[in-house]
């Protein structure tokens, strides 16, 4: 009786396979692949990465990370422990590790900002113990982008103290006995943070992979400039590569009118099923494109950035043109001065049907199943959250008298000096000012307020405190342009400042808006910083 | 009491001055990667300059008793060369990575009164193929004849975080980190000297101090600036943020706190004039500061930070060197400007230390 049981189990086990009858899912990673892989790591890595009896190296086998974070690891091994390899075999070693020991998507979701090299961002919800651990030096996400178990957490520990002398000096590390707290308590808490194993990525790894290739439509915003509607053609060519065509047009999100046109060529590349690296000339400006895939392969979010200057970019939503992708992507801009004709621009995929904006006159200009400009007048008195439906889709339009009060963002921005004979460009600092309406509350910073979009606003800059105003920081940091770009001075010691000082500063952005007899200011904070000296792709 | 204590300390070191006045004062400086220099301070002129090989960027440097050598912590601190400051001649050279499995770092060194050993804070890693193993931290004594390729004669296990030592009269080591330690050289015993991490001054937090600036070589006294806050004063108010000068005579070994001012700036060292009575406080302004009231008596804004200051042996001179290529000289009673020495080249001096000598 004992082993009949098992046996009926088998049975029934069996019944119920063949019951769902799915053929066997094909593997993400094909053999093929997978041999070439280890191929790499053991001509490349294994000298001092011994390969076990189980098939594992040691140290790799044994970590996770984003194809940023592996590539990252391949430069350390180069610089400072004399790895020599070809570029297309780097190119390969970080493809068959992401694929192979990466990170599922949901797993880089909560950090995707530093991923993308999002400029100005503060990272929130740190704990505060590993943020002075970690983050002093770098971003929190170079660690949270990462899965190790506790002993590969202490290894990394033991690494930092090898490879930087003065790492339990510095401040915030040399209150505390440093080598110890790292090796204990927080490689305890990293390994149950961010362990090695997750149901996360056993889950993905299962899941279908899709193939990118087809045709998308993005949209995008570039601060101070405009909103961008466009498309991207992808061809598979073959290991996860893709060549692209793109062609983009940008719109003045705050006159409306239509401006450059950017196209151009470029290649990408897919790591582990949704990672999305692109690199593209457009109108002979080199791009790059750090994107993530939704899991269904149907969607993509992500940044596409100047190479040469990251901080310079938009933040895209794309969507592959299939059927079940419909609707309205974007509208710029998204607010209707009640008695005033306004060009509105929608933006979306397989748009069709009647377009119409409760409480105001719609005239369609130009419809395609992708771009429908209309010129719209909303009649006296219908103020208010609003919509603007186009077929079976709505998005939300505000329609509004007067602008009640200004936002600059970012509340808070960086720029960092630049160029005076240094190998470092200035990076300058973006600001926008978006004008909003109280809301039917009537008051300032709730929840029912109307975002109106930005504003043309008349810029200058100030002395933050009354130490940048002893030092003459606005005088010596720089200056901001008619369209919010801040531009930092050159970097180096500036004799004519206190101190010899250089041109670093701690400003305010103001930014007044003249409307009729009323004029609405509106400020920020603003760091005029020094040049960043390492510019890793994961900060 | 503290007054009969200054002219104490005045009395035993104006011994000390009188044996060095006949002799001509220079001041010992180093700059990347590989330079050191012999600077007759009093003429403003730099006299010798000698090349370090196989160096990166001097930064501590000990002057054997007799004034001759100069043993200069370079290589990002993993070695001590010994340099003949008459002929330049490496007489001395002690790298210490020297176990094929080790990467050693020197977070400070000093040199016995007799000039025979050199006692020398190291961080050793051990390095595997595939992965680093952080060491506990040790005190290496090396025979100042040791040769070209010295090796420690004794070691002995030390706490973390050391990062400047200094011999007293006595031959007594102190190390300095999260607290000041006294280490016997020739058994390793060490105990706490001073309580700086624990340390139990009243309504006072724990107090952050960085000091690795050599600045005794006239007045025979450590001194460092050190901050921390007053617990017993309001969050919101500024003064509870307090600078002191925390001091070690090397001769009587005793320590003293002087609490001078709020901390409306950053320090970065300080120096006990001969008569005890001033110090001065380096960064971006240099401080002059009365020890008898105490308070801040003269600040002046630098045309550049400048990270040591150090004094001459009449104790009428201030000087500050470090971070570029300048040293620049204040007269010590008005803190005027009365003079510099440019480094030839303009080469970058770091975080290089100044020593005062007599030849």
């Amino acid at each position: 009786m004992k082993f009949i049981a098992p046996i009926l189990s088998i049975l029934l086990l069996t019944a119920g396979l063949s019951a769902c009858s799915e053929a066997p899912k094909k593997s993400n990673v094909s053999e093929a692949e997978k041999v070439a892989g280890r191929t790499l790591v053991s001509d490349n890595c294994s000298g001092c990465h011994m390969e076990a009896e189980d098939g594992t190296f040691s140290r790799i086998s044994f970590i996770r990370k984003t194809p940023e974070g592996w590539d990252m690891n391949i430069a350390r091994m180069m610089i400072f422990h004399g790895l020599e390899i070809e570029p297309q075999d780097r190119r390969a070693l970080v493809k068959y590790l992401a694929d192979t020991q990466g990170l599922a998507p949901s797993e880089t979701a909560a950090h995707r900002d530093i991923l993308e090299r999002k400029h100005n961002v503060i990272e929130q919800g740190v704990d505060p113990d590993l943020a002075a651990m970690c983050a002093r030096c770098h971003t929190y996400a170079r660690v949270a982008l990462q899965r190790r178990d506790k002993a590969e957490w202490q290894n990394l520990v033991h690494m930092h103290l090898g490879q930087w002398a003065s790492i339990e000096y510095q401040m915030l590390a040399r209150e505390r006995d440093w080598r110890a707290d790292a090796l204990g308590p927080v490689a305890e808490k990293l390994g149950k943070l961010y362990p090695l194993k997750t149901t996360q990525w056993t889950d993905w790894q299962k899941a279908e992979w899709k193939d990118m290739s087809g045709s998308w439509y993005m949209v995008g915003h570039v601060p101070g400039i405009g909103d961008m509607g466009g498309s991207m053609t992808v061809k598979a060519a073959g290991e996860g590569k893709y060549q692209t065509a793109f062609n983009m047009i940008f719109t003045d999100d705050i006159t409306g009118a239509e401006g450059i046109n950017l196209t151009g060529m470029g290649k990408s590349i897919v790591h582990t099923g949704y990672e999305w690296r692109g690199t593209a000339t457009l109108n002979d400006v080199k791009y790059r494109q750090i994107w993530a895939a939704s899991p269904d392969g149907n969607r993509m979010t992500g940044r596409f950035f100047k190479k040469d200057h990251p901080e310079d970019g938009m933040t895209i939503t794309a969507w592959r043109n299939i059927p079940e992708n419909n609707g309205i992507m974007s509208i710029v801009p998204a607010a209707l001065k009640a008695g005033k004709a306004t060009e509105i621009v929608i933006s979306g995929l397989n748009l069709s049907g009647d377009i119409s904006i409760p409480g105001a006159e719609v005239t369609v200009k130009q419809a395609s199943d992708s771009r429908i400009v209309i010129s719209a007048l909303a009649l006296a008195g219908a103020t208010g959250p609003a919509k603007i439906t186009v077929g079976n889709d709505s998005a939300p339009l505000a329609i509004y008298l007067q602008v009640d009060y200004l936002k600059v963002t970012p509340e808070y921005g960086i720029s960092r000096v630049g160029g005076g004979g240094g190998p470092i460009p200035k990076v300058a600092a973006q600001f926008e000012a978006v004008g909003y309406t109280f809301g039917p509350d009537g008051k300032q910073g709730t929840d029912d307020d109307v975002n109106l979009g930005r504003l043309p606003v008349i810029w200058q800059v100030d002395n933050y405190s009354p130490a940048a105003a002893a030092m003459q920081d606005a005088k010596y940091a720089g200056h901001i342009t008619e369209n919010g770009t801040f531009i930092p001075a050159v970097a180096g010691p500036n004799p004519e400042r206190k101190y010899g000082t250089n041109n670093a500063g701690d400003l305010k952005v103001i930014a007044s808006y003249h409307n009729g007899t009323r004029t609405l200011t509106a400020e920020a904070h603003l760091i005029a910083t020094v040049q960043r000296w390492n510019n890793p792709p994961i900060m | 009491m503290v007054k009969k204590l200054i002219i104490l300390s005045m009395m035993l070191w104006g011994t000390a001055l009188l044996s060095v006045s006949s002799a001509k004062e220079y001041m010992i400086v180093g700059a990347r990667p590989d330079k050191l220099y012999v600077i007759d301070i009093k003429a403003r002129k730099v006299e010798k300059t000698f090349t370090i090989p196989d160096s990166t960027a001097p930064q501590n440097i000990v002057i054997s008793p007799d004034g001759k050598i100069a043993y200069v912590g370079t290589n990002h601190l993993r070695s001590i060369v010994g340099i003949d400051l008459e002929s330049g001649d490496v007489v001395f050279r002690a790298d210490l990575d020297y176990k094929d499995d080790e990467r050693t770092w020197n977070y400070g060194f000093d040199i016995s009164p007799d000039g025979s050993e050199i006692y020398s804070y190291d961080i050793p890693t051990k390095i595997y193929l595939d992965r680093f193993e952080s060491r506990e931290p040790r005190l290496s004594v090396f025979k100042t004849n040791g040769g070209l390729e010295a090796k420690p004669v004794r070691e002995f296990p030390l706490p973390r975080r050391i990062h400047l030592l200094m011999v007293a009269k006595s031959g007594a080591l102190y190390a300095m980190g999260w607290d000041f330690y006294k280490v016997d050289v020739q058994t390793g015993k060490y105990e706490v000297a001073y309580p700086l991490r624990n340390w139990t001054q009243k309504n006072l937090s724990q107090p952050d101090a960085l000091a690795f600036w050599p600045s005794w070589d006239n007045n025979g006294i450590f001194s460092t600036p050190i901050f921390y806050a007053r617990t017993d004063m309001a969050e919101d108010n500024m003064e509870r943020f307090r600078t002191g000068l925390l001091t070690l005579d090397l001769k009587t070994e005793k320590f003293d706190l002087i609490d001078f001012q709020s901390a409306p700036e950053v320090l970065f060292s300080s120096v006990i004039h001969p008569d005890r009575k001033t110090a001065y406080a380096v960064y971006n302004t240099l401080l002059k500061i009365d020890l008898e009231k105490p308070h801040t008596a003269k600040r002046i804004d630098l045309n550049h930070t400048y990270y040591q200051t150090d004094i001459s042996a009449d104790g009428t001179e201030v000087y500050v060197g470090g971070t570029t290529c300048d040293v620049a000289i204040y007269d010590s009673t008005d803190l005027k400007h009365i003079g510099e020495v440019k480094l030839p080249n303009c080469p970058d001096m770091g975080a290089t230390v100044i020593r005062m000598i007599h030849k």
